[in-house]
């Protein structure tokens, strides 16, 4: 009923989007990296929210994870090491239309880009941003990254990484105007992709944090949770992840946590053994940026033009003035 | 004694008093005793006076106290007090004036607006006033979408247009590079003309397009000061002005549909334009269709302007119709007494539509009134405001806002509310909040007063129609007081000096009485009338799943039953990560379905060994190579031992 005219002139020639619609190019990750896994669920997603590809736009950084942009046949931004998020909560604000996901990796988002992330989470705006987290720099032939466990021997770290591992999960927690983190394992595709869905309808920015294997470089780290799934720990709630009861029969370690309960949110968010996998924590009530931001004005060329010249007046000499002033 | 009980007994049937026994009330000035504490309104706090901010109404002692919520300072207090109760004297004698001309205190109050008093020209402006709210925020939310989709539109012309030959002649790149006298703009034609072939929109398209910002650009709905008036003083006016703009109103819902489609690229002329042909009335956004106002008073509906009303309540357009009432209490054409049918005829027709938004309240409740009133301005249909405001002309001394307080203290006008988008059944859209004990017959309160000894007595009384009708001068000759009563039946009234008297009331005005009650007993059963919700009958489930198309397209695969696994090979298939490492092995025995996870398609189409080797490779042990097909498969021996963890 309350769908304007154009939408329903829409519905009436309803259109189907299948997982190929969405495919574009043969991923070159290695085989068995669990970015497969992500694309397979992002693109279900897609398929199954119908969204226009000309309308949906990945943005990324630089790594592994961040050729994911190459492989959707929609818009896409492959942008430099660490900006991700800054491209695009510009694509945001500029194009309020647009469904923007971000895909950056460990190394990407927690070393060299930490400043946009701790920023883009107080800044709330709307973004699904998915962290690729292998736990290594894999694309550069296996250095260490700031969430390789303590001990991680690589091309940086010859005798074992000296520091304990930054968890990306409490980071998050910790910051300001945090309205939705959930963690996710590659593993597991259901709760995968139920958790990427959930993201996906928060309004704000939702962080996925997407334990994510690397066969090349890291083949065991995540081996013992792989075959022991009583070492995943599914945060079930009525009002977060609702897993299904084939899921149920394998991974049994269920623990109830509402998602609106912040504190317990981040006491959960510190266990890494047995791995936590749900949706953390999630605030509907905080606004978003460009909701604050937003302004009514018409973007006319005058408008523009106005806007430009004032700012390259600040920069004009005049050549009068200046003689009049001399 | 006797001659005192025939005498009342004769006044209540004939309504005749005899000269001696029963004296008149003409000359007492008489009012209810209940409202004998209310001489002086203006040294009262109550909700009036009114403010008409720009966010909505808000009660002036509201406001008061929320901006002394933030001062601590006990002059500041008494002054902002003592102003604001000169203030509701200022405009109980007739005052007029913006809340910032005459607060004059030092005590800053957030907002600003006209101020206004409960008299007859209230309802008017309370209900224009939120209308006028509503309806600039649907002008504006409207005007901002179609700025936007004019400007996207220009867009494409303008492209269009650079693309041109026209757009890129000598004359037109000079005038673009007016600054500029070092480049040769023939050249730059030429240059430009020869690497770009000219490529224009089809013509149908820029017609189309030039057609639709032409319309967004010169409609007049929600335009500012060259809009439509949507305000009208009858309904005669305002049908006309209906169906006059309604072929405009159609044509800006179009053009609104389809400059969407355009801007974004969406509109295919095979599958819209037979749509927009047929586009109608029924098609249009509601967000599209200005809402009128009609404000109506009870004593003009006469027979055409009924009929005109009926018409529009039946339109089911955006119209709110305010009818507001003055006097509840005249007599009917053929001078019978038949109180307040005029209300109930109007509220009756309109709760009979069924989809008409309602709301009766008398003036001096509408401040509490003000979320439904606005409920009722946004409502998306016909939504319907009938008002009593109190201002009769025929009491004595009593301000309009008692009047109304009276009216629905007494039943005489209750308050009520129907809202047809409030659920399914008659119990959700029907409210009688805001009437005093609803639950009740008559309202009852204490009453405290001194007799002839000067004893305290205290009493309960009713407050019934009788009361009210007694404050109307034109019904004098139907009271009567008496020294002493034997009855339950004689009023408590109080004259001008505050003594108390008994009156008693003739029949015609008791058999009114019921009536009015009889009524309430109506209106409280439709408040508490609930619909039984039949249930569903269960869905043909076979029949349905029956009739399910076979997809064609590759299904997603089903997780086959573990107890048929020990010898058919078989994958957990939702529990497929799509890592690829089986499609590497053999990509015609392992394929992918519509979700891109595994399954196998045919075991035929790959050796055991195949089956094995994906078996160890998966990471996520879900593929099973059961037993194998071909006893003849060399190396049999040894890849039975290492499919044995997968079984």
């Amino acid at each position: 009923m309350n769908n304007s005219a154009t939408e329903c002139l829409l519905r009436l020639h309803d259109e189907r989007f299948e997982l190929e619609d969405y495919q574009s190019g043969v991923p070159r990750w290695c085989s068995g990296c669990g970015d497969n896994a992500i694309l397979a669920a992002v693109q279900k997603l897609c398929r199954d929210e119908k969204l226009h590809p000309e309308k949906t736009m990945f943005v990324s950084g630089i790594g592994c994870s961040s050729r994911f942009p190459h492989y959707m046949k929609t818009y896409g931004f492959h942008g430099i090491h660490g900006r991700a998020l800054p491209v695009a909560e510009g694509i945001r604000m500029a194009r309020p239309d647009l469904h923007v996901f971000v895909n950056t990796g460990d190394g990407d988002c927690c070393s060299i880009g930490a400043a946009h992330w701790i920023h883009a989470i107080r800044y709330n705006m709307n973004l699904t941003v998915m962290l690729h987290d292998n736990q290594i720099y894999g694309l550069t032939k296996k250095q260490a990254s700031p969430t390789s466990p303590r001990g991680t021997k690589s091309n940086t770290t010859p005798r074992g990484s000296y520091l304990e591992s930054l968890n990306p999960l409490t980071v998050t927690l910790g910051v300001q105007n945090v309205s939705f983190v959930a963690q996710a394992v590659d593993w597991i595709p259901e709760v995968l992709f139920e958790i990427i869905k959930a993201a996906y309808h928060h309004k704000g920015l939702s962080f996925v944090r997407i334990l994510q294997r690397c066969p090349e470089w890291m083949p065991d780290a995540f081996e013992p949770w792989i075959k022991d799934p009583k070492r995943t720990q599914l945060l079930a709630h009525k009002d977060g992840l609702q897993p299904s009861d084939i899921i149920k029969r394998t991974y049994s370690n269920i623990l109830e946590h509402d998602p609106s309960n912040i504190d317990r949110a981040r006491e959960i968010a510190s266990a890494h053994d047995p791995i936590p996998v749900g949706i953390l924590y999630r605030n509907e009530e905080v606004p978003c940026y460009e909701d604050l931001r937003r302004s009514t004005k018409l973007r006319t060329t005058e408008y523009i033009q106005k806007g430009l010249e004032a700012e390259f007046d600040k920069f004009t000499v005049w050549p009068e003035a200046a003689t009049a002033k001399g | 004694m006797h001659s005192e009980l025939n005498a009342e007994l004769a006044f209540r049937l004939t309504g005749m008093r005899s000269a001696g026994e029963l004296e008149g009330v003409e000359e007492l000035s008489l009012r209810p005793a209940l409202l004998a504490g209310y001489r002086d309104l203006t040294s009262l706090r109550y909700d009036f006076p009114l403010v008409f901010t720009p966010e909505g109404t808000k009660s002036l002692s509201a406001l008061v106290d929320e901006a002394l919520a933030k001062s601590s300072d006990g002059e500041l207090r008494y002054k902002a007090l003592a102003r604001e109760r000169e203030i509701r004297k200022l405009l109980a004698g007739g005052g007029k004036g913006r809340l910032s001309e005459l607060w004059k205190v030092n005590l800053p109050l957030t907002v600003d607006g006209e101020l206004a008093d409960c008299d007859a020209s209230l309802p008017r402006r309370f209900i224009e006033h939120t209308w006028a709210g509503v309806q600039a925020k649907k002008a504006s939310r409207f005007r901002e979408r179609a700025d936007k989709l004019a400007l996207s539109l220009s867009g494409i012309l303008a492209a269009d247009y650079v693309y041109s030959d026209e757009g890129r002649s000598a004359e037109k790149l000079a005038s673009a590079l007016a600054a500029r006298d070092d480049i040769d703009t023939k050249a730059l034609s030429r240059l430009l003309s020869r690497a770009v072939p000219e490529r224009r929109l089809p013509e149908s398209r820029r017609r189309r397009i030039s057609a639709l910002v032409k319309t967004l650009r010169e409609q007049r709905f929600f335009a500012g000061a060259k809009s439509y008036p949507y305000i009208f003083a009858n309904c005669t006016d305002a049908l006309h002005a209906l169906n006059e703009r309604r072929p405009k109103l159609i044509e800006l819902g179009k053009a609104m549909a389809a400059a969407e489609l355009e801007a974004a690229g969406d509109y295919d002329e095979a599958r819209h334009d037979p749509l927009f042909e047929v586009f109608g009335e029924m098609t249009l956004d509601p967000e599209l269709c200005p809402d009128y106002l009609v404000c109506l008073n009870a004593a003009d509906l006469h027979a055409k302007e009924n009929a005109g009303l009926q018409l529009l309540l039946a339109s089911g357009m955006p119209v709110k119709v305010l009818v507001q009432h003055d006097d509840i209490l005249e007599r009917t054409p053929i001078q019978g007494l038949a109180f307040g049918t005029r209300a109930r005829l109007l509220t009756g027709m309109a709760l009979g539509l069924n989809n008409v938004y309602l709301v009766q309240s008398a003036a001096s409740n509408l401040y509490p009134l003000a979320e439904k009133v606005l409920k009722g301005i946004q409502y998306r249909g016909v939504a319907l405001f009938s008002i009593f405001s109190g201002a009769t002309g025929h009491t004595d001394g009593l301000p309009p806002y008692l009047v109304a307080a009276a009216a629905m203290e007494s039943r005489a006008f209750p308050a009520f509310s129907y809202d047809p988008s409030a659920g399914d059944d008659y119990a959700k859209r029907f409210s009688l909040d805001n009437n005093p004990q609803p639950e009740a017959d008559w309202a009852e309160h204490e009453f405290s007063y001194e007799d002839a000894e000067h004893q305290r007595l205290s009493d309960k009384l009713k407050f019934t129609l009788t009361d009210f009708a007694a404050c109307d001068r034109r019904y004098a000759s139907f009271f009567a007081r008496v020294s002493k009563t034997n009855g339950e039946q004689a009023l408590f009234m109080v004259d001008a000096k505050n003594q108390l008297q008994r009156i008693i009331a003739s029949d015609a005005v008791l058999r009114e009485e019921s009536r009015c009650l009889e009524n309430w007993h109506h209106l409280q059963s439709l408040g508490l009338r609930k619909v039984v919700v039949q249930a569903a009958p269960a869905p043909a489930a076979p029949v349905a799943e029956a009739a399910k198309p076979v997809a064609a397209a590759p299904a997603v695969a089903e997780e086959p039953k573990k107890a048929a696994a020990s010898d058919e090979p078989y994958i957990e298939t939702p529990r497929c990560t799509t890592c690829e490492e089986c499609m590497k092995i053999n990509n015609k025995l392992f394929l992918y379905d519509a979700n891109k996870q595994a399954y196998i398609a045919d075991p035929k189409l790959g050796s055991y060994k195949d089956l094995v080797e994906a078996a160890e490779s998966c990471q996520v042990s879900i593929i099973h190579p059961g037993k194998p097909l071909n006893p003849d498969e060399p190396g049999l021996a040894e890849l039975v031992q290492r499919a044995e963890p997968f079984l």
